[in-house]
This record gives structure tokens, sequence and C-alpha cells, in this order.
């Protein structure tokens, strides 16, 4: 066993200022990581307006009516219409879990630009429905799905698509189709 | 010579700026996360009237009011900070900075805060004329209005007037709002926008 020497409290010492350094940088981090959160979620909004809203208290229903229109905002900028929209909380009332819109719906978003400057402009219809969810930032289009796609600074670049579900992710501003049927049109060069 | 740098010191002072930083960052994420709910309770005390002369009908200071109805269940009940004037001819009475509740099935179910208000008997009316506030006492929920009407006789509360009603973080302006106290639903009409609270 080694004898106390002077070296010892000085180490000791040396320690609990490096672990004290240590936990005020972790407290640090999650400070941060509370701040970009909460500022995450003040940037992603999703305004609804409609004619009418009935709030069932019992239920926590939020029904919308006549002409409904959700506006997204989340870097790009998306509308969705349709007459009827249902919308979901989370239980802490502060996010909104999902958006249901009854048909006929119809979604545009005009579409961040790629890594070559490149943005694109999104319709989709649909006679059935669409859900929004906001924490996925995805849009489900249900029905008969119609999507018209153009590519914008690109003069007569289009895209029409049919699918029985088509699905947009606005994060990654890209467009899914189950069953699709597609039809292209690029113009000719001279 | 130059005199030896006291590393004790340095460590210190590095941890005394990331605990600044901290309480910074946190302080100021705290005040970006809106309050759940905006209004206080609104307890109902129990004071006796205190009659005073009045040109017509009776005037009452810091007094109650208690509505029932046959089965003795309270079916409203009003308390006043400033007066209470009763008005026999007329049967109406009217006070001034008043905490009127609204009971559903015997238990309070609103609460309402505002600068005055009318109960009209021979009406089944109560009005509330100006900036009204009023909380949900048995769900979440808080509501606010230019003008609202109680009508006794369908059990609704009706406003208008830069109408809203918030919920947590989000909150649905209208042109007019519904309360109906008996299937509990609050109904909104005409350019309604949701918004989330900042």
């Amino acid at each position: 066993m080694k004898a106390p020497t002077a070296e010892m409290p000085a180490r000791l010492e040396r320690v609990i200022v490096v672990l004290a350094v240590a936990a005020a940088a972790i407290v640090l981090l999650i400070s941060v990581g509370l701040a970009v959160g909460q500022q995450s979620k003040a940037t992603r909004t999703a305004i609804v307006e409609a004619d009418d809203l009935v709030i069932n208290l019992d239920k926590d229903t939020w029904e919308f009516t006549g002409k409904c229109r959700l506006n997204i905002n989340a870097g790009h900028t998306a509308q969705m219409s349709a007459p009827r929209m249902s919308v979901q909380f989370s239980k802490k009332m502060d996010q909104i879990l999902q958006l249901t819109a009854y048909g006929p719906v119809k979604f545009h978003v005009v579409t961040k630009a790629n890594e070559e400057g490149i943005r694109r402009d999104i319709s989709v219809s649909a006679q059935k429905q669409a859900v929004y969810r906001e924490a996925a930032q995805t849009v489900e289009i249900i029905g008969a799905a119609e999507a018209n796609i153009t590519t914008l600074g690109v003069q007569g670049e289009a895209a029409h698509i049919v699918g029985d579900k088509i699905t947009a992710n606005l994060k990654t501003s890209q467009i899914f189709v189950d069953k699709p049927q597609m039809k292209i049109e690029t113009p000719l060069e001279d | 010579m130059n005199p030896p740098i006291n590393t004790r010191a340095i460590y210190l002072a590095v941890i005394v700026a990331i605990a600044l930083v901290s309480a910074g960052i946190y302080f100021y994420t705290r005040a970006t996360v809106p309050p759940d709910e905006v209004l206080d309770s609104l307890p109902i005390e129990t004071k006796k009237p205190q009659a005073e002369s009045a040109d017509r009908g009776v005037s009452i200071r810091g007094g109650e009011i208690v509505q029932k109805d046959e089965e003795g269940r309270v079916l409203w009940r009003v308390k006043a900070d400033g007066d209470m004037t009763y008005d026999d001819k007329a049967d109406v009475v009217e006070g001034v900075n008043i905490e009127f509740e609204i009971n559903r099935r015997g238990k309070p179910s609103i609460g309402i805060k505002a600068p005055s208000f009318k109960a009209d008997y021979a009406a089944q009316l109560v009005t509330f004329p100006q900036g009204v506030t009023g909380k949900l006492l048995d769900a979440p929920g808080n509501f606010s209005a230019q003008h609202l009407e109680y009508q006794l006789t369908t059990a609704k509360l009706i406003g208008t007037g830069g109408v809203r009603f918030q919920r947590g973080h989000y909150s649905a302006g209208a042109d007019q709002l519904v309360v109906d106290i008996n299937n509990p639903e609050v109904r909104m009409h005409g350019n309604v926008n949701l918004t989330r609270r900042q």
C-alpha cells in the first residue's frame, strides 16, 4: 500500500475539476439540444382555415368544414384544400399528429431547391382523402390520385402521374406513387 | 518574471462561463414556450350581500347571487367585486367586475370573467357586453370574446367579436363562438383559423 503523499490531494483536486467541467459541458449540451428542439417546432407551422369548426370536448376531435385550407410552412410552402378536415392533436396539444382531409382533395407544393438549385411545382388531386402527418412531414393522397409536376425555370418539362396513392415527403421533396401510370413531357432540342 | 498561471482559477472561470451560457439558453427556451393555461382559476367565495339604499331596486356591493333549478342544483352563480344592482320592476340584475360560473348537472363547467354583466330574468338571457374571458372548468380550454350571451333556455353561450378558443399550444379564431353546456361542444363559425401559438 502506498503511503499518502503531497501529490495525492493535488491529483484528487485535478480529477474533481475535470469532472466539474465535464458536468457543466453536459448541461450546456442538453440546453442547446432543448433550444434547437424548440426552434425546430417553432419554425414548422401549419395553419388551418375553414368556414366552421366543431370541437368535441369529450372525444377531443376538431372537425373543420366548408372551404377548408391547410397551409404548411416548413422551409417549403404547401397548401391543401378540401370540403372537410379532421385534426388529431398530441396529448399535450403541442403538435398535429394527423390531419385527414376528406375528398375531393387538392394539394399543391413548391419544393425546396435541390443541390442543383432546381425547384418543382407539384399539384396533386384525389377523390377520396389525404392525410398530413406533421412529425414526418408527409402527405398521403388516396383514391384515383393525379399529380402534375413541372420543373420551375425549365420550359416545357412536365410529368403527369396517375396512381392509387401518391405520397409527398416534404422533408426530402420526394414523391412516391403506388401503381403508377406516368407520362413525361420534355422539350425537343433544336 | 511572469507570475505562475493559476490553473484552478482558469477551470473555475470556464465552469462559470458554461453555467451562465446554459442558464441563458434554458431561460430563453422557457420564455418561448407558452403557458398551458393563460387564465387563473376562478374561485367563487360566498359572501353575504350587503344591501345599500338605491333610487330603484336593490344595490349590493361585493355580493354573490346563486341561481338554482327546481331540484336545488346550482345553475349559475355570479360574484361581483363592484356594485350589483337588482331592478325589481324590470326583473334585471346588473353587476360590475364579475366572476360568473355556469354549472352543468350541478357541477362547475365554465368560469367567466367580465367587466360587467346583465341578467334579464324575463328574457332568460345573461349578457356580458365587453372584454370577456372564459375558462372551461371540466376540460382544458380558454376562450375570449368582445361580447358574450348566455341563453338560459338553450344552455348555450354565444360569443361574438374577435372570438378565440385556446387549448394547449393551439388557438382558433372565428367570427362567432358557441359553447353548448349540455353537449360539451365548442362550435366556431365564420372565418375560422387555427394557429399554433409561438
